[in-house]
C-alpha cells in the first residue's frame, strides 16, 4: 500500500469538497444561461446522461466488483418504455418514467438473480450475453418499431413549460445527476455502503460478518439498472425519438470505458470519465480530418491508442490522479469519524447477554470433513464452555483452520454434528452462525485496505444495525450510524488501535491488522470468539497486551477458541488445550498436562523409534 | 483485472479501425481451398467444411501435445496457476503472456482464413464470430479443448436452428440460452475467493 494511495483515499471523501462540489454544481447549472454555443450545451446534456449510467457502473463494478458490459440495455429499457407509453398510450412522460423504472427494476431483478451468482469470467460474459439479447429484442419487436424505432416522443413538461430546446432540459438532467450523486455518496458512507464495499472482498469475509452478499449484489445491480433507466428516460425526451442503436454492446463498452477512465472506484470518476471521453471523442471528430486527411476514419484508432496510453499512466483512473495532486497542496482530513462521547441509545446497543459461566457453549461431535479423497478432519470431538479459553494446537496441516471453518459455517461438514448454545449449526451458513453469537478472525487477514481502521471495524457492527439502503441514501440513518461507529471505536480502543482509527487499514503492520480483525469480530457481540493465529506478527509487548485483553474478555464471560503456534502465548493463557494431528484429536487437557504428554511431544518433535 | 479487459477492448477498437483503413468497408469472399464435394449418408459436405474440421482437430491435438508434453507449454500453464511461483522457478511471466497472446492471435487469424471462403468477411465481422467463439470456450470451462469444440458445435447448432425457426430472433435465442449454460458452468466450478 503506497503512500500515494493513502493520500488519495483521504482526499476523496472529505467534507471540504462538499463546498467545492456545490460551487461546481452552480457553475454547471448556470452554463446554459451564458452565451456558450449550443454545441457545448448539447455536449453537456450527453455528458450528464452518460454520467448517470457511469455512476451506476461505479457502484456496480468499481465498488461492488461485478463487471457489467450491459448497462446500455437498461438505458434502452428506460428509453423504450417511456417512448412506448408517451406515443402509443398517450401517457404523460412522468408515467413513462414510472413504467421505465418498474420495467428496468423488474428486468434487473430477474437478470441479476442469475448473473450475480456467477463468478470469475462468467459474470462479464453473462452481461454481454443478455446485453446482446436485449439489443436484438429491441430491434425486432413489432410494437417497438423494429429497426426504425419510435419517433415523435413528446418533450418533458414542468407545469406548463415544455422543455424542448437542449438548454431547457439541461437543468433537469444535471439536477438529476446531482441528486443521484448525493444519494450514492450517502449510501456508500453508511452501514449498507460498508457491506457493498465488502462485496469485492469475496464471499467468506462478508458472510462471516453477517452480510447477505447475494442480496447486496442484487441491490447494486438493480440500483445501477435504475440509474441507467433514468438516463434512458431523459435521453428519450431529449432526443424525441429512439432506435435500438445506442443501446447495443458498443455503447455498453463505452460506458465502462468512461467509468474506468474517470476512476471506477470513485463516484466523481463517473462524471469526470463521462466528460473526458465525450469531449475527446467530439474533438477528435473535428481535429483529425484536418490533421490526417479526410479519406480515412481515424477516430477509433486514435481513441483506442489514447485510451491505452491513459490507462498505462493512470491505472486507477483520472479522479484518483487529480485527488493525489490536490492532496499535495492540501493534505486531507478523515471523513468518517466516531463521536467522542457515547451517543443516545448506545447503552441498549452495548448490552450483550452472555450465557452463564461454565455452561456448555460449543460442542463438536465427531466431525468429519473430506475433500475428495483427503480426510482433513477425522472424527474430532471437543467442547468449549462459557467463560473459558480453549486452545487448538497441532503441527502444520493438522486441520485446525479447517476445523475453524467447519465450526463457523464457512465449510459444511461431511459428517458429525456441531452444536452451539444447544442448537445444531453444522449445516447453517456463516451468516446465521454469526448472528447466534460466534465471531471469528481469519488466518489470512481479510481487510478492505482502502478504508480506514474505524470503517473496517465497523463492518463487524453490521449485524448490530438495521439501516437499509433507502434510509442510508436519504441520510435518515445518522443516529444509528453514530451508535455503530462509536461501538466500532470502542472495540478498536479495546484492542489497542485507538490511536490509529483514521489510518488506512492497508498501511497497518500485519500484527496490527490482526488486532483490527479481532476488534471487528468483537463488534458482532460474540459469546464465542474464534481466533486464528492472532499473535502471528506481534511483538512481545503486543502479545502481552493481547493476552491481557483475552483474559479480560474471559472475565466478562466470553469464551475464546484460539489456534496458535506460539507455545508461550498459549500455555500461559488457555484453560484447556486440544491437540490435533493429521485431522484427529490426539490429546486434550490442561497446559500442564499437555506439556509433559509423550504423544504431543512426538507429534511436534518426532518420536524415537 | 478489469483494467486488462478495458485495455484489450481499447486495443480492439484501434485494431478494428486499422482494419477499416487498410481493407476498406466492403466485404469480400475468398476462394475455397478445394471445390470437391463429398457425399456421406445423404448429406453433401463441401471440401471446405472438411478442411475446417480437419484443421480444428489438428489444432486441438497440437495444442494438447504442446501444453501437456513440452516444457514451454507446461511453463505457460504454471504461470496461469500461480504467477509468482512460476517467476520464482525462472519462468518469465511477461514472456509467457506474450506467447499465449501470440498463439491465440495466430489461431484467430487461421480461423479467419478458414472462414473466408464460407462467409463474406468485412473488417468488423471478426467481433461477432469471436464473441460466439468466446461463448463456446466458456462452455468448455476455459480449460478443455474438446469441450470448447463441443461448445462451439452447440452454439452453431443453436444458431442454425433458431435462424430456421425464428430468423429475426436468432441472436436473441442464442444469447439468452447462453445464460443457463453459464449458470450451470459457474455452479460446477467451485467458488473460491481470490486470495
Amino acid at each position: 500500500m503506497d503512500i500515494n494511495s493513502t493520500f488519495v483515499q483521504k482526499a476523496l471523501s472529505l467534507p471540504r469538497p462538499r463546498i467545492a462540489a456545490a460551487i461546481a454544481l452552480v457553475v454547471v447549472l448556470a452554463l446554459p444561461l451564458t452565451p456558450v454555443p449550443g454545441f457545448w450545451i448539447t455536449l453537456g446534456n450527453y455528458i450528464g446522461l452518460y454520467a448517470l449510467v457511469a455512476l451506476g457502473l461505479v457502484l456496480l463494478t468499481g465498488i461492488g466488483g461485478l463487471t457489467s458490459f450491459g448497462q446500455a440495455a437498461f438505458v434502452g429499457l428506460g428509453a423504450y418504455a417511456t417512448a412506448y407509453m408517451t406515443t402509443t398510450q398517450h401517457a404523460s412522460p412522468w408515467v413513462g418514467l414510472l413504467v421505465g423504472l418498474c420495467v428496468s427494476g423488474g428486468a434487473a431483478a430477474l437478470i441479476g438473480a442469475v448473473t450475480v451468482r456467477l463468478s470469475g469470467h462468467f459474470l462479464p460474459l453473462a452481461t454481454i450475453a443478455w446485453a446482446l439479447s436485449l439489443y436484438y429484442l429491441f430491434s425486432n419487436l413489432e410494437f417497438l418499431g423494429k429497426f426504425d424505432g419510435i419517433s415523435g416522443i413528446p418533450p418533458l413538461k414542468i407545469g406548463n413549460i415544455e422543455l424542448i430546446s437542449p438548454r431547457a432540459i439541461y437543468g433537469v438532467i444535471w439536477v438529476v445527476v446531482a441528486v443521484c450523486i448525493v444519494l450514492t455518496l450517502n449510501l456508500l458512507n453508511s452501514r449498507p455502503g460498508r457491506a457493498i464495499r465488502a462485496l469485492a472482498k469475496g464471499y467468506t469475509m462478508p458472510e462471516a460478518m453477517g452480510i447477505h452478499t447475494a442480496n447486496y449484489k442484487l441491490l447494486i445491480f438493480v440500483i445501477a439498472a435504475l440509474m441507467a433507466s433514468l438516463s434512458g428516460w431523459l435521453y428519450a425526451h431529449l432526443q424525441r425519438s429512439v432506435s435500438a442503436t445506442p443501446f447495443g454492446l458498443n455503447m455498453g463498452i463505452e460506458y465502462l470505458f468512461m467509468a474506468v477512465v474517470g476512476g471506477i472506484g470513485y463516484v466523481w470518476g463517473a462524471v469526470i470519465g463521462a466528460a473526458v471521453l465525450t469531449i475527446v471523442k467530439s474533438q477528435l471528430q473535428h481535429i483529425l480530418p484536418s490533421l490526417l486527411g479526410s479519406d480515412g476514419n481515424y477516430e477509433m484508432l486514435v481513441f483506442g491508442v489514447l485510451l491505452t496510453l491513459l490507462l498505462h499512466r493512470a491505472r486507477s483512473g483520472l479522479w484518483p490522479w487529480i485527488a493525489t495532486q490536490w492532496a499535495r497542496v492540501r493534505p486531507p482530513e478523515p471523513t468518517v469519524t466516531a463521536p467522542s462521547v457515547a451517543p443516545v441509545g448506545y447503552a441498549t446497543l452495548q448490552q450483550v447477554d452472555l450465557p452463564p459461566r461454565g455452561s456448555s457453549l460449543l460442542e463438536v461431535r465427531k466431525v468429519v470433513k473430506r475433500f475428495g479423497g483427503l480426510v482433513a478432519v477425522n472424527g474430532v470431538e471437543f467442547k468449549v464452555n462459557a467463560g473459558e479459553i480453549v486452545g487448538l494446537i497441532g503441527p502444520n496441516g493438522a486441520g485446525k483452520s479447517t476445523m475453524f471453518n467447519l465450526v463457523s459455517g464457512v465449510l459444511p461438514a461431511s459428517d458429525g454434528e456441531v452444536h452451539f448454545k444447544g442448537q445444531r449449526i453444522d449445516q447453517l451458513g456463516a451468516r446465521q452462525i454469526v448472528s447466534l453469537g460466534m465471531g471469528r478472525t481469519f488466518q489470512h487477514v481479510h481487510l478492505i485496505a482502502t478504508l480506514s481502521v474505524l470503517e473496517n471495524v465497523a463492518i463487524g457492527a453490521h449485524i448490530r444495525g438495521s439501516a437499509g439502503p433507502v434510509a442510508a441514501a436519504l441520510g435518515m440513518d445518522r443516529s444509528e450510524e453514530q451508535r455503530l461507529l462509536y461501538l466500532a471505536a470502542q472495540q478498536a480502543r479495546r484492542v489497542g488501535l485507538g490511536e490509529h482509527l483514521n489510518i488506512l487499514a492497508g498501511s497497518l503492520a500485519l500484527g496490527q491488522q490482526r488486532l483490527l480483525e479481532i476488534a471487528r469480530a468483537l463488534c458482532t457481540a460474540p459469546a464465542l470468539l474464534l481466533l486464528d493465529e492472532p499473535a502471528a506478527g506481534l511483538r512481545l509487548q503486543e502479545k502481552n497486551a493481547l493476552a491481557a485483553l483475552l483474559r479480560q474478555l474471559r472475565e466478562e464471560g466470553m469464551s475464546v477458541l484460539i489456534v496458535e503456534h506460539d507455545m508461550d502465548f498459549v500455555m500461559g493463557l488457555t484453560d484447556r488445550l486440544v491437540v490435533m494431528e493429521f485431522g484427529k484429536k490426539i490429546v486434550e487437557g490442561t497446559p500442564g498436562e499437555i506439556q509433559s504428554n509423550e504423544t504431543v511431544l512426538a507429534a511436534y518433535l518426532g518420536g524415537v523409534e | 483485472m478489469l483494467v486488462l479487459i478495458i485495455v484489450s477492448v481499447a486495443v480492439h477498437f484501434a485494431a478494428l479501425s486499422l482494419g477499416l483503413l487498410i481493407f476498406g468497408p466492403e466485404g469480400s469472399r475468398t476462394e475455397a481451398f478445394t471445390d470437391a464435394v463429398v457425399s456421406f449418408a445423404g448429406l453433401n459436405i463441401s471440401g471446405q467444411s472438411l478442411v475446417v474440421v480437419g484443421v480444428s482437430l489438428a489444432l486441438i491435438t497440437l495444442l494438447h501435445l504442446f501444453f501437456e508434453r513440452t516444457l514451454k507449454g507446461k511453463a505457460l500453464r504454471a504461470t496461469a496457476v500461480n504467477r509468482t511461483g512460476a517467476r520464482l522457478v525462472g519462468i518469465g511471466s511477461h514472456q509467457a503472456g506474450q506467447l499465449s497472446f501470440a498463439l491465440s492471435a495466430g489461431i484467430g487469424a487461421l480461423a479467419g482464413v478458414l472462414i473466408g471462403p464460407l462467409n463474406t468477411m468485412q473488417y468488423d465481422t471478426g467481433f461477432v464470430v469471436a464473441l460466439k467463439g468466446f461463448v463456446a470456450a466458456i462452455i468448455g470451462g476455459l480449460a478443455s479443448y474438446p469441450l470448447a469444440a463441443l461448445g462451439a458445435v452447440l452454439v452453431g447448432l443453436l444458431e442454425s436452428y433458431s435462424s430456421f425457426w425464428h430468423s429475426a430472433y436468432k441472436e436473441v435465442i442464442v444469447f439468452t440460452l447462453i445464460l443457463p449454460v453459464l449458470a450451470w458452468r459457474s455452479m460446477r466450478s467451485p467458488h473460491t475467493d481470490e486470495e
